[in-house]
Formats: structure tokens, sequence, C-alpha cells
């Protein structure tokens, strides 16, 4: 019975460490684009920017 | 000559060296230069093509009409392009343009009353009779000289994206100093239609302004607006089209008269400039001759890259000599009393004061609020009443949030058959995000704050009152407003130095910026002070920031005395009118932090909560827990059923628990780091935490409550009585009101964010200035806390 939750938590935890990696990834890979805004959740500021986008 | 809307023309051939070149319109051939063919807008295939690209679907049509345009096609195209009108917003700081665009726009673009806030070009597009308007909100600048980055950024945007038309605004209770600028338009002879904004607040002061008249004179059509309540902004936007369509009887183009030695040197330097066949005649030969005259650096800068440059240099020089003799001052000087003149002569015939002076409503508060005595009691006065709404008043819907995630944690625990899944959803992510999503509610009360304090324009009073202070920091008053700004969040306050023009003071702003405690770290002080001083939440509160304040201006001093110790250059601080904000601009700034705070909840403290509550649980069964087993498996089997076997064996199961806990993976990484923070009364859980807390400061809470949710015996304790009644293993408490002196001033201080650090290499352009960040940073909070718990734990040990 217990067998289910071990699987869920396993694809949870691999599924976290995926997300970590492409986070990883993405961040020393990604051309210098001079966006300030790159990695942060957001504000009015990065909304400015993504408007003038 | 035929080159009229909607004509099709045919490119015949190109003369040798390419220039000029043969057309045919409307049946006959022209001939025109390269440089006059550009000033004509056409349609061609590339238009074409890009138009196709959107509209791939009409599968109808033959393969050659993908190539070929049909003429209708291009001519609706050609139609469409002259249908949208490419208008730019240009105005002095706080005259009200992003209102205004906001407002035709229907943006939520963030409009503070402090100079400084749009730091960069906004743009938005909107629809009026049909026509379709794509605004540039430009950043604010009082005049087109070549000082400061928002007066280059607008001067570059107006000569190379040449809008079709300046809206031009101006705050009608401040014309004199508005219509420098409007000049300086009209030198660059650029089609102009005047905004007058604040137009109620002039009427209110019972002032008497012609602007139809003055209209007239300076050949733009001035019209009144209000951009607060939406007043004349669709009369602006249908003269804009009048003047587009070059059917509005005002438009006219006039030049200043700078009187008669400066016009003789303007029209020597402009009869150099005309022998020069490089020069766009897009760009005013005027207009040069004045910059040039006036130094313009830049100006300078391109002439330069002219052939014959020298010829025209000569000539300036000659002239700028001539016209120093002649008035006994600088050129430069010289033009802008000739524009206050020509400003003071306008209104003199337009312009009707009036005579009763009444202090204004603004006049009066500043007596207070600007008292040299007064001043700086008001500002702490205010930010006490900030923090303790943000304690007293949050802390109702703070508890309903609590509720709430204890009944899903609950409604999961009682639901859901033993396992890890159920561990990690209770323990872990209920856990880790309901600890943190609690706060929402202060953090709202603080923003709400800040953003009255912001759009009423205290903020700016407050940079007045402090700007003594900043300078003893060797500091501007400007740099105050990115530091207040600090307190929301470190990451935009860092951008917002770009508005200081001082390389230094702008680099010691962003290094000692992340000392000014943002909105991300008052989950762990409000946490920390509701457990420990409830009586005195807010005053401990207070303390904490002003304590960020003080070590900002000790570190910044420092800063200037050893790394960036040129001399400072002096500044304009602009004071505008107080101002009522309206709820609705209040409103959205909440709901945008509010937006920002869940999208949190959602990535980043997920995710730490997770990996959190694994390297907690894992690994599983080790050896060591044996031992408490044995001894729970006897207890057990004794034949007494009394209190104290139930006690003992409560006791084994907690000591089981905190065994388990520190021989788990990240027990190991805590007691690994923790020595380092031991002196400071950190246990290996706190260590943990700030260690999580890098990647952003709400994870410390999140780490906390992770690790202590599995701790008590009563599974409904909320997390401050959790930490309250912690003991480790000799039974002495964790936490004591010391250690959490101790552990907000580190949290205060150490390591800024990840955002804030690629912020501050962003905008310093080095890698270096965000290493040094960390590290001066983390080795001043553990100087400081180091400082405050061994200092209290004397004290402490000396009365007791």
């Amino acid at each position: 019975m217990g067998m289910w939750q071990d699987i869920a938590v396993c694809v949870i935890g691999i599924s976290v460490i995926g997300y970590i990696a492409y986070k990883v990834y993405r961040m020393l890979t990604k051309p210098k684009s001079g966006d300030p805004c790159r990695g942060c959740s957001g504000c009015s500021l990065k909304k400015e920017g993504r408007m003038k986008e | 000559m035929g080159f009229i809307r909607g004509k099709e023309v045919i490119v015949i051939q190109n003369a040798p060296l390419k220039d000029p070149i043969h057309y045919r319109v409307m049946g006959y051939d022209v001939s025109l230069r390269r440089s006059d063919a550009a000033l004509i807008e056409v349609v061609s295939a590339g238009d074409f093509e890009k138009e196709q690209a959107s509209s791939i679907q009409d599968t109808n049509r033959s393969a050659d009409s993908f190539i070929l345009p049909f003429e209708n096609e291009l001519q609706a195209i050609a139609f469409h392009k002259g249908k949208t009108i490419n208008v730019a917003l240009v105005g002095n700081p706080n005259c009200g343009k992003t209102s205004l665009f906001n407002f035709a726009s229907g943006a939520h673009e963030h409009v503070g009353n402090y100079s400084g806030v749009t730091v960069d070009a906004k743009e938005g597009t909107f629809q009026q009779n049909g026509y379709t308007f794509r605004i540039v909100d430009l950043p604010g600048t009082y005049s087109l000289s070549a000082y400061t980055p928002e007066e280059l950024y607008v001067r570059k945007h107006l000569n190379e994206e040449q809008p079709d038309v300046v809206i031009n605004v101006i705050d009608a209770s401040n014309l004199e100093r508005n219509l420098y600028l409007t000049t300086q338009l009209i030198d660059m002879d650029v089609r102009m239609v005047i905004a007058l904004n604040m137009y109620d607040e002039l009427e209110r002061h019972g002032n008497k302004f012609d602007h139809e008249s003055l209209a007239k004179m300076i050949g733009a059509p001035i019209i009144p607006t209000v951009s607060k309540t939406g007043f004349g902004i669709a009369d602006l936007f249908n003269r804009v089209i009048k003047v587009y369509e070059e059917e509005d009887p005002v438009i006219r183009h006039i030049h200043i008269n700078y009187g008669e030695s400066l016009e003789k040197g303007i029209s020597n330097v402009r009869k150099t400039l005309k022998n020069s066949v490089d020069i766009p005649k897009s760009l005013s030969k005027r207009y040069l001759s004045i910059k040039l005259l006036e130094g313009d650096r830049e100006i300078e800068a391109f002439i330069r890259t002219l052939p014959g440059s020298e010829t025209i240099f000569q000539e300036r020089d000659r002239n700028t000599a001539l016209i120093e003799k002649l008035l006994q001052e600088d050129c430069e000087t010289a033009f802008t009393n000739a524009r206050y003149g020509f400003i003071s002569g306008a209104l003199r015939e337009t312009y009707e004061q009036n005579t009763i002076k009444e202090a204004t409503s603004t006049q009066i508060i500043d007596l207070f609020v600007t008292h040299k005595v007064l001043g700086f009691p008001i500002f702490i006065l205010f930010m006490w009443i900030m923090f303790e709404a943000t304690f007293r008043l949050g802390g109702y819907p703070m508890e309903w949030i609590e509720a709430l995630v204890e009944v899903t944690g609950n409604f999961v625990r009682g639901h859901m058959s033993e396992g890890p899944l159920k561990d990690l959803l209770v323990d872990g992510i209920i856990g880790g995000v309901g600890g943190v999503i609690v706060f929402l509610p202060n953090i709202l009360i603080l923003y709400m704050f800040i953003s009255f304090m912001e759009d009423s324009g205290y903020m700016a009073r407050a940079a007045f009152i402090m700007d003594k202070i900043m300078h003893k920091m060797g500091l501007h008053g400007k740099s105050f407003i990115p530091l207040v700004m600090g307190f929301g969040c470190n990451v935009p306050a860092i951008m917002a130095s770009r508005t200081i023009e001082s390389r230094n003071s702008r680099m010691i702003t962003m290094l000692v910026n992340p000392l000014m405690s943002c909105s991300a770290r008052l989950p762990v002080y409000v946490l920390l002070t509701g457990a420990f001083f409830p009586k005195n939440a807010s005053f401990v509160l207070l303390a904490l920031y002003v304590s960020g304040i003080l070590l900002a201006v000790i570190m910044a001093r420092l800063f200037k005395r050893f790394l960036f110790n040129e001399e400072d250059v002096p500044f304009v601080m602009e004071l505008p009118p107080y101002r009522m904000p309206t709820g609705k601009s209040i409103m959205i700034h909440m709901w945008e932090k509010a937006k920002q705070y869940l999208h949190k909840m959602g990535g980043i403290i997920l995710v730490a909560s997770i990996i959190i509550w694994f390297l907690g649980y894992f690994p599983r069964h080790p050896e060591s827990g044996d031992p408490f087993d044995r001894q729970i498996a006897e207890i057990e089997n004794t034949a007494s059923d009394s209190q104290e076997k139930t006690d003992a064996i409560k006791k084994l199961e907690r000591l089981k628990a905190i065994d388990h806990q520190q021989n788990s993976y990240i027990g190991r990484i805590g007691q690994t780091i923790q020595p380092v923070l031991a002196p400071l009364g950190f246990d290996w859980k706190m260590s943990v935490s700030l260690l999580t807390g890098m990647a952003a400061k709400e994870v410390v809470v999140s780490t906390l409550s992770v690790l202590y949710m599995g701790n008590s015996d009563d599974g409904n304790q909320a997390l401050p009585e959790r930490l309250k009644q912690d003991r480790d293993t000799e039974g002495n408490w964790v936490f004591t009101p010391l250690i959490a002196i101790s552990f907000m001033l580190f949290v205060l201080i150490y390591f800024p964010c990840i955002a804030t650090i690629s912020a501050i290499v962003n905008e310093s352009g080095s890698w270096k200035w965000g290493i040094f960040v960390i590290a001066y940073t983390c080795v001043l909070a553990w100087i400081v806390s180091f400082i405050v718990y061994q200092t209290g734990n004397f004290f402490v040990g000396l009365f007791s």
C-alpha cells in the first residue's frame, strides 16, 4: 500500500532535481542579453521590460 | 511633385555613383538625391514580406502571389502605415507623463511622486478615431543638454526614432521651468503638441492663462489636460491626428530669436554646416549650430566624424569668442538666458498669476515635515507607524491564513495513509510553503505604506530631510530614493541607482543597498519578534531597520574614504507638491507585490522546501536510532502503566527524532557549518536555514518551518511556539530573545539574495563587485552578531 507513496516521492524528487539542473543550465548557457530582470520572479519594473519586448 | 499618399513609385535607375536616383511617379519622371528620397515613406516588397509572415493561413493564393504583391495589398499596407502615428512623450520629471501614458494606453506603469522613477522608456499602443498610436514614454528631463543619461537618452530617441509627433507634457503649475524644454524642442524642429497637464491646479490657484494665444505664438497647439482623471486626453490625441495629417491651423515652424549677437553666430556656423553634405536632412542645421555654440559634447563628437570638421570647429570657435566678448558671459549661459527671456516675454502676454497669495497646503505641510528640528522625528514617527501597522494590523489576516494552513495540514494528516508522501506533503510542502505564505498580509501592508509615501510626495521630503545625513555618508540626496526603494526589494532599488550621475555615488549606493532591509526579510522578523518580543514588536522592527540604515551609513563612509574618494558634483532635489494618491494606484502596487510573492511561493520556496525535506528525511533508519528503539521497547514491556512510563517514552521519542534529524543529510550539513556560527549562538538548524536563505530570504522561514514541523509532540503547534520550546539534547533552550536578536541582525546584513547579486553585477558591469558584496556582507553580519550575542551574554551572566 505504501509502495505508491515511495514511487510518488521518487518522482517528485527526480522532478525537482531536473528542474534545478535546467535552471542552472539556463543560467550558465543563456547568452548575455543585458536583461537585468533575468531569473527574478518579477516586479513592476520587469513588467515594463516585458511590455517593451 | 506626385509623391503623395497611395501613389506607386517605380525606381527606373541609379545615376553613375548611385546618386541621384531616377523615379517615375504618376506618369512622369523625376530624379531625387538619396538624402531627399530618405524623407519619403514608402511601402516596399520588404514590408509586404513582413505582412506575409503573419498571414500564411491563406491557402487559396498561388505561389507567385507570395513573392510579388498585388497593388491593392501594397496600398492597404501603406494605408495602415499611414494610420499609425508614432508619438513620444517628453517633459520634466513629475509633470504627469507616465500618468498620461497609463491613462492613454491602459498600462499599469509605476508612477512615483519623485523624480527618477522612469529610468527607461516604456511603450504602449491604443486606438482613437481609426488611428493607432504607438506611444513611447521617455524619461523625465529638464532640458536637452548632454549632461545626464536621461537627457542623452531622450535626444537619441528623438534623433534616431524620429517620432511623427512629440507630445510635450508641461506642468501648468510651473510654466516657466517647464517651457524651457519646450524651447529646446522648438530648436530641434520637431512636430509638437503641448499637453498643459495638471490644468486643474492652475485653475484652483485662480491663475489665468491664455494658452491659445501662446500656442499661436510658438506654433504648437496647447491642450489642457488632467492626466489623473483623463480630462482632455481624447482632445489631445485628436489634435495629434490633425498635426500628423498637416491639417492643424496653429502648427508652424518658428525660430526663437536669441538676440543679434547669438543669431549672427548661429547664422555663421550654419553656413559652414550647409557645405557639409554628410549631415542628414532630418537634422536641423540651426539646431546643430546652436548646440555647437553651446559646446555640446555629443554634437561635437558627431561633427568630428564629418569630413571638413576642422573648418566647422574653427568657425564655431571664432563665433564663440566673439559672442563671449560682446556679451561678457559664456555662450551656454547666454543661450539659457535668452530662452528664459523668450519664455518670460511670452508669459507676460498670456499668463496672469493670482495676486492673492495664499499659503498652499503643500507649503503648510512642509513647514513641519521639512523643519530642521521637527523633520527627522516626524520621519521616524511615520516609520514607526508603518511598522506598527505592519505588525498589528497584519496579525489578524495572518491568523486566518495560519488557521487555513493548519486545517489543510490536518486534513492531509487525517485522510492519508502513513508513508513518505504524506510526510512530504505535511512536513515539507505545507510546512515549508505554509510557513512563509502566512506573512503575505504583513508584506502587503508594508508595501501599501511605501506606495502611499511615494505617490503622495512625502518620499521626496524624506530625501530632503536625509540630505544632510546622506552628505555625511558621502552620498547625494538623490541616493536616498534608491536606498528607500530597497525597503521593498533591493533589485529594483539597485536598478534605480542609474539616475545618479556620479559613478562613485552610484557604486556606493549599490554596495550599501543590501543593508536596506528588504520585504523578503520581514517574515523572519515577524516570526521572531512575534515569538520573543510580542509586546514590543514594532520597536524591535524599527530598531532593525534603523540598524540597517546606520550600518549603511558607516559602510558608505568607509567605501567613500577607501574605495571611491572622488569629489561629488552638486545636484538639484525636486520637491513636488503633495498629492493625494488614488486608491487605485495603491491597490495596483499591492496587487503587483502579492502576485510576485505568490509566484515565489510556487517557485523557489516550494522547491527549497521539498529539497530541505528530502535532506532532512533521508537516510532512513540510521543505526544510531537503534538504542532509542531498544530503550522504548524495554519501557513498553514493563508491567507498570503509569504517567511516568508515558513521559519516559515521549522523552525517548523526542530524543530519537532529534537524533534522526541530526544524522540526516541536512543535519550533517548543518553540523559542518555550525562551528562557524556557534559563537553567534546559532545551532545547526539555524545555520542550515541561513545557508538556504542565500537563495531567497523567505526560505530562512520555510527551512525553519520544515525542520521544526516534525519535532513537536503536538502536531498542531504553530512555528513560533515550537521555536520557543525547542531544547537541545542537554535540555537548554535553543532560542532565547538574545539569540533571536543576533539571528535577525545576521539575516539583516548577510549575503543578499542571488537576484540582488545579479543586479549588482549587471549595473556595475563587473563580477568583482558581486563577489565583494557577498564577502563584506557575510563578514559584517558575523562581526555584528558576534558582538551583540557575546556582549548580551556577558550582561545576562552578570545579572543572573
